[in-house]
């Protein structure tokens, strides 16, 4: 009896010691044979493992990947230091790409060549980290509802509206973001009057996701939404009729096109200081940049690309054509936690 | 000369005393009684004698070796005490024999001593089978096989009859003449029942509250009580307490030594114990019936 | 002489390796005391004057309701479950342990979109009034039903614990107040409630502490509690979350530690049981119970589950992607590490607590189990600090512990020793303590006393623990998240991204399916060793 004992336990070690270096490989053959690339990417979507895959095949080189919460992987290369093993920081919002800067995360790189086709705005002044896709924040309504008074992101305060607004809570960073750009366009004092007219607004206290907030215009709650346009995207592409139906009934209305423009966001990153990989970092930005990749991101994830002179999805350009606010996205980013201070003085939840 | 010496032994739980300057001493080829209420130490006792408790004060020796005390304490496993559970503590997952086995000093004569200690308890024909296949009696006869197969210097058992019928009983109180006779084993039985240790017991020590009142033999015990206590341990008895009156008719003499006097406190309470066996009612007059209440009073 | 006998009795080998342990298990969560220092953080005040009073309002609010829902569940169909004899009971009995292998955020999701207006509800209306029909809505999305679905995922904490404490209660007991005189009612509140109350009060801390840690329902029903404070500091400034943090660990650092002095002095012994002969009712009230007691079952496993296979249908590819078996077997092999290594713990500290019995080896236990009540996300930046902080510059164990999932798996048995220790002390304190006992005065070492003795009895208990404790691995995303290596999915991460980030229940039912489905393995074999021992 005594001696099987002694040899589950053995069996078991055993078991944990091979597994252990059998998923070890992943990441221990950047010395052996592949240059390698690591990555922490808040960026979950699967068309961007594709692209990566297209990477290291192109340049034989291997990229691996933590996926996380932005906050958890800034806190994770904080805590890291100088003996982190990530090259690269990749997230869907400027807000953290911004406090990665502030923090010193990131080493200036040759700024690829690619970077020429993509607007000044949409990348860092100091060249440390670059945009790879937009987002634009829209309002949309429903297709019966008569918003001729409704054209900028501040008519949204208008009494006109009270109870029709369907928006995400302050937690969302591209509610964040949108405040952010109203604070640098218009001051704080009109930002968080803003923040006081939008709630007073709301037909309920902010709930769900996106998707929830199309769905409650399509059900009749509210008349009003503040969405991403590449939720919109998959929601037309749903295999859900429902989720299809919803996204249908809306109108897409670009704001503030007689003036500063629509809100846009930014999904991008940068090389953190420690890596030694520099070189092949650029390499992937540039790739990131390319015609062809940026196609990719335009088409399966609804995304708008960086790069000028590629066209967006079917779906998305169907919208039209639209000025985007040229605000400085650093300076936005800068703007995020004065942001979510205005939320809640302001009372949004 | 003592097999097992106790001195001075005492024991308490987070502040409350429950053994208080034990000494007991047992001999070899001997029984002991360890009686008392629950609740007097009994088992206290028993688990320090054992290992499984560590007195705070006493020295404890088996022969020469001092197990407790002087800065020793001998572990639980490296004493030659064995001892038979209440419950029996029989290992549900073994066999029989693996039972008896289990604490057998590797030698060769292992298969030999086991068939005979199989044969000894009346076990041969079970010695395959897991102890829930057994019956009360064969349970407890597979632990006091097990336990004198460790060879023990010394034999504990904690309440041995508890769980037993009346038929049982004396088949095992005849088992434990025998074991003290054939393996020559001084052997500490707790027991809470009188019937019991006047059947089997040479010794009893009698445990109040934490201490040891008296030790004796059962017939000295009950016919010297040091209190109201042991007294009434073996059958009624009649106490009364009083002060008394007329101390130059009565005569006192203390514990074991009849020749002293105690001089009489007219202000205090003394018992006046008087056992059944002493007291016969003769009815001269063959007035009385079975079952009738008679008065009588002491002079 | 008192003072030099101290310890000579004690089996010094096992209580160092309790207290190492112990330590181990400890020592890392005082890095969260890091933060103490940043009390000036402006943002931390910013919380402070706009937000705190608000969110441990929030975070009492949702405890209390979701412990009244648990509770008022799980209470009386734990009684009636151990009394009365009504049909399909053996079958509820096990049935209504199952939603535990619903993690909560799955719930919430579920139930948001069966109700949302693309949801089955609603689908089920119009399929049975026709097109036209006007479909009756229910707006979930509130707190008050987020209650109610967590309640739902964390109602078997309570019910299991109460099922079986009035399981050993001694059946004659009630027979002897029925005696003299007391209805059924005045049993039930007189007699079997304060029996029960030890239960009871330890399954409402167990859900306490799974409401307090939730992220996901919470966020995604916008329902601000202490947890989301934190995730609000972190975003405001990734680092000004660690004040926030040691002041949550210090709340609930003193709170676990008055209980230990609470319920150390209220230990209640219970009678052993007598036999399993349940009451008979009249057939109009077994069944009304059958009905009552099918509820937890029916709305926290069978619903949930009928949805999410619903939704997998649309999604059959996935079953057989690549990604999705890589996975599974990644998710398991991940989670059956620590919860072997939570039960060899765990058998240590117990072992400890026998063989060295006293105040300090029952502390060491209680301590090794705080981790359970801290927040996962908590945890998980304590270990890695805490490993940081002790690595050379070059951070080589640091990067070797990542990369060999070593620190995952520590954090993991840091939070979930409790589960582990928690099903095994049953089964430990079920063996009479006469039985080692015995052994070691046969001479037997503590060391072969316990691998011959007293494991190879408590060896069914062992399995399921290890049974359960994956169950709650399996489910954890927080420290999943922080502390994964490269290239690393389970199917609690790909769940939460997929729902969390491409917004698509659809997309997660397959991964949430497998994780309820391995969840309910678990579950089964945990219910099947308890009906036979």
């Amino acid at each position: 009896m005594k001696k099987l004992y002694i040899f589950h336990v053995l069996l078991l070690t055993l078991s944990m010691q091979s597994c252990f270096v059998d998923q070890n490989t992943a990441t221990n053959n950047s010395g052996d044979d592949l240059p390698t690339l690591n990555i922490y990417t808040d960026r979950h979507y699967p068309i961007d493992d594709t692209i990566f895959r297209k990477f290291e095949k192109q340049y034989g080189a291997k990229i691996n990947v933590v996926k996380g919460k932005s906050e958890d992987l800034l806190n994770r290369i904080d805590k890291e230091g100088a003996a982190t093993k990530a090259d690269i920081f990749l997230t869907a919002d400027v807000g953290r790409i911004y406090q990665a800067k502030q923090s010193g995360f990131f080493q200036p790189m040759q700024l690829p060549e690619n970077i020429n086709f993509v607007p000044d705005y949409l990348y860092d002044e100091d060249g440390v980290w670059v945009g790879i896709t937009k987002r634009a924040r829209v309002i949309v309504h429903a297709k019966d509802f008569d918003a001729s008074n409704l054209n900028d992101y501040e008519d949204l305060v208008l009494p006109e509206f009270k109870g029709q607004i369907a928006v995400r809570s302050k937690e969302n960073i591209y509610n964040q973001s949108l405040l952010a750009a109203i604070i640098a366009n218009n001051g704080e004092d009109a930002a968080l009057e803003w923040v006081k007219g939008v709630v007073a607004n709301m037909y309920q206290s902010p709930k769900g996701n996106d998707r929830d907030q199309v769905k409650a215009i399509y059900v009749g709650d509210a008349k009003i939404a503040i969405v991403n346009t590449y939720y919109l995207g998959h929601l037309l592409t749903s295999d859900d009729a429902e989720e299809v139906k919803a996204a249908q009934s809306i109108q897409v209305l670009f704001p503030n096109q007689s003036n500063r423009g629509t809100h846009i966001n930014v999904s991008g990153g940068g090389v953190l200081q420690f890596s030694e990989n520099l070189e092949l970092a650029e390499k992937l930005f540039n790739f990131l940049l390319s015609e062809e990749v940026q196609k990719l991101y335009a088409e399966s994830n609804f995304e708008f690309p960086a790069r000028k002179g590629v066209p967006s999805s079917d779906i998305v350009s169907q919208w039209g054509k639209f000025k985007e606010d040229d605000t400085p996205l650093s300076k936005i980013g800068e703007l995020n936690t004065q942001a979510i201070k205005l939320f809640d003085r302001g009372g949004w939840k | 000369m003592s097999v097992l010496e106790l001195q001075n032994i005492s024991k308490s739980f987070d502040g409350k005393a429950v053994l208080n300057d034990c000494s007991l001493e047992v001999f070899a080829n001997e029984i002991l009684a360890l009686i008392g209420e629950s609740g007097s130490g009994k088992s206290t006792l028993l688990r320090i004698i054992a290992g499984f408790e560590i007195a705070n004060e006493g020295v404890m020796r088996i022969g020469e070796q001092i197990l407790f005390g002087d800065n020793h304490f001998v572990k639980a496993e490296k004493r030659k005490v064995a001892i038979v559970f209440q419950d029996y503590a029989l290992f549900p997952h073994l066999t029989v024999d693996q039972n008896i086995r289990f604490g057998m000093p590797k030698t060769a004569k292992n298969d030999k001593e086991l068939n005979q200690l199989l044969e000894i308890f009346e076990l041969t024909n079970f010695r395959k089978n897991k102890p829930n296949q057994l019956s009360g009696g064969q349970q407890q006869r597979v632990a006091i096989a097990r336990a004198i197969a460790s060879k023990p210097d010394v034999l504990l058992l904690d309440e041995p009859f508890s769980n037993l019928d009346q038929s049982l009983r004396k088949k095992v109180r005849k088992e434990i003449l025998k074991i003290k006779v054939d393996f020559q084993l001084p052997i500490i039985m707790v027991t809470h029942d009188p019937e019991d240790t006047i059947a089997l017991a040479d010794r009893v020590a009698v445990l109040e509250n934490g201490k040891i009142i008296q030790t004796d033999s059962p017939l000295k015990l009950y016919h010297e009580p040091i209190n109201t206590y042991v007294a009434q341990l073996f059958g009624p008895a009649f106490v009364w307490k009083n002060k008394i009156y007329r101390p130059e008719q009565v005569k006192i003499t203390p514990h074991g030594q009849r020749d002293k006097v105690v001089e009489i406190n007219p202000n205090i309470h003394y018992h006046l114990v008087l056992l059944q066996s002493q007291v016969i009612l003769m009815d001269y007059a063959k007035k009385l019936k079975v079952g009738d209440d008679i008065t009588w009073s002491i002079e | 002489m008192k003072k030099f006998l101290l310890g000579k009795n004690k089996y010094l080998g096992w209580l160092l390796l309790a207290l190492t342990l112990t330590s181990l298990l400890f020592f890392p969560l005082i890095f969260i005391l890091e933060g103490l220092g940043d009390s000036s953080n402006e943002n931390v005040q910013h919380i402070q004057q706009y937000l705190l009073w608000d969110l441990i309002r929030t975070t009492i609010r949702m405890v209390l309701g979701t412990v009244a829902i648990a509770v008022v569940l799980g209470l009386p169909i734990a009684y009636l479950t151990a009394t009365f004899d009504f049909p399909l009971r053996r079958l509820l009995r096990t049935a209504n342990i199952l939603p535990i292998a619903v993690p909560t955020y799955i719930m919430a999701f579920v139930y948001s979109s069966i109700f949302s207006v693309s949801g089955s509800f609603i689908k089920l209306q119009l399929y049975i009034f026709g097109e036209d029909f006007m479909p009756f809505r229910i707006d979930v999305m509130r707190e008050t039903w987020l209650m109610l679905f967590l309640g739902f995922a964390l109602f078997p904490y309570v019910y299991s614990a109460c099922l079986a404490s009035f399981s050993i209660q001694n059946k004659s007991l009630d027979e002897a107040a029925a005696s003299l005189g007391a209805g059924a009612w005045k049993r039930f509140f007189k007699l079997h409630l304060p029996l029960v109350f030890p239960a009871l009060l330890s399954g409402i801390a167990l859900v306490t502490m799974e409401v307090v840690n939730d992220y996901g329902a919470m966020s995604y029903f916008n329902v601000n509690t202490i947890t989301a404070g934190i995730f609000q500091a972190k975003q405001m400034d990734f680092k000004s979350s660690v004040y926030l943090s040691a002041m949550v660990f210090i709340g609930i650092f003193s709170f676990y530690m008055l209980f230990y002095f609470f319920k150390s002095t209220k230990k209640i012994t219970h009678l052993t049981t007598s036999g399993n002969n349940l009451k008979q009712l009249t057939k109009f009230k077994r069944i009304l119970i059958t009905f009552f007691v099918a509820i937890p079952c029916l709305l926290g496993f069978i619903v949930p589950l009928m949805e999410l296979l619903y939704l997998a249908s649309f999604r059959l590819s996935t079953l057989t992607s690549s990604r999705f078996l890589i996975t599974i077997f990644n998710s398991a092999q991940l989670a059956i590490i620590p919860a072997i290594i939570v039960v060899i713990v765990t058998l240590i500290l117990l072992y400890n607590q026998y063989i060295n019995k006293g105040r300090l080896s029952e502390f060491l236990s209680y301590l090794s189990t705080l981790g359970y009540a801290i927040p996962g996300a908590i945890i998980a930046v304590a270990v890695m600090a805490f490993v940081i902080y002790f690595d050379s510059p070059e951070k080589r164990f640091y990067h070797w512990s990542i990369d060999a999932l070593v620190l995952l798996i520590f954090a993991y048995i840091l939070r979930f020793l409790a589960v582990g220790y928690h099903t095994l002390e049953g089964a430990f304190l079920r063996i009479s303590h006469t039985v080692p006992d015995a052994a070691r005065s046969l001479g037997a070492s503590p060391l072969k006393t316990f691998f011959r003795i007293s494991f190879p009895i408590i060896k069914p208990a062992v399995l399921t623990t290890v049974a359960v404790v994956m169950v709650d691995i399996l489910k954890e995303l927080p420290i999943t998240l922080l502390l994964q290596r490269f290239n690393f999915d389970t199917l609690a991460t790909v769940t939460f991204e997929k729902v969390k980030i491409t917004e698509s229940v659809r997309d997660a039912s397959p991964y949430a399916l497998l994780l309820i489905f391995v969840g309910t393995i678990g579950v089964l074999l945990l219910m099947g060793k308890e009906n036979k021992g």
